[in-house]
């Protein structure tokens, strides 16, 4: 591998796992508000 | 003030961290001229060195956070230190990812126990233990031991950042070297560009984190009413 492909590598890698944490980050937040619905439309229907 | 850098610094953010982070690639790929001693591979400390300091970052604020959390035993300070130590722990991996990329082009290794190298990953393993004792535990002293451990780590920090000057090292010193380093302006312009990258980032990253751990605790205390709709009210998250 030639130097610049390790720093295209470097810039690729940083990119990347930011992108990854926001879009995990993203869904889980999805994931959670969805939960919350569900378990205050059970305490309502109680 | 941790509801304030939610609702304002983190809309705020992404409008200066979009253009900034375009600006600073631009420069670092198309402007910055080659340095003479380290070559092209040298272009990895533009991002790999705002990287290291925003961590460095993360992790005070995450001390300062659990710190207060010792004192005022709120949840708020607890969660603002968990949320910081992530997103701090994301960067201290790229930190180790990029430097070991670097590492392999300058000196044909990818890693070496180099004083700064040793010290930063001693930082990033308590940091993980960190994270280890948040998952591990589930009752109230979980978060006061696991908010003593950030403060440890945090205290750690100044030994990582002088261990270029503490201790003979290969590691290169790219701000305040008197041989060299970053003297050209245009590297001067590519490192703040970048620095104001990785600060204006971090606020987001926070902030998300932050919500989601809000959102998970608020998930635990509904579902802990629906099982036990009498004793309601006594679980705090």
């Amino acid at each position: 591998m030639t130097p610049l492909a390790y720093v295209g590598l470097a810039y690729i890698t940083i990119l990347m796992a930011i992108f990854a944490f926001v879009l995990r980050l993203t869904s889980a937040t999805k994931d959670l508000d969805r939960r919350i619905e569900e378990l205050e439309r059970n305490k309502r229907g109680q | 003030m941790i509801a304030f850098l939610e609702t304002n610094v983190a809309k705020i953010a992404p409008w200066l961290a979009i253009p900034l982070g375009l600006a600073s690639m631009s420069m670092i790929f198309f402007l910055v001229p080659t340095d003479a001693g380290l070559g092209i591979s040298q272009r990895i400390f533009y991002w790999h060195v705002p990287c290291a300091i925003t961590c460095y970052g993360a992790f005070v604020f995450a001390g300062i956070c659990s710190a207060t959390f010792l004192y005022t035993r709120e949840r708020t300070w607890d969660r603002a230190a968990e949320a910081s130590v992530r997103v701090g722990m994301l960067y201290g991996t790229l930190v180790l990812a990029t430097g070991s990329l670097w590492a392999r082009t300058a000196w044909g290794t990818w890693w070496t126990w180099d004083a700064r190298l040793t010290t930063f990953l001693v930082l990033w393993l308590l940091f993980a233990a960190y994270l280890i004792l948040r998952s591990l535990s589930d009752d109230e002293l979980g978060p006061r031991y696991a908010a003593v451990l950030a403060l440890v780590g945090t205290l750690n920090i100044p030994l990582v950042m002088f261990a270029t000057r503490l201790w003979r090292t290969i590691h290169p010193q790219v701000i305040r070297n008197p041989n060299g380093g970053i003297d050209d302006p245009r590297m001067v312009a590519a490192l703040v560009l970048s620095l104001g990258f990785f600060f204006t980032m971090a606020p987001i990253l926070w902030a998300m984190q932050e919500r989601v751990l809000r959102l998970r605790e608020q998930v635990a205390t509904l579902e802990y009413e629906s099982e036990n709709p009498r004793g309601a009210g006594r679980m705090a998250g």
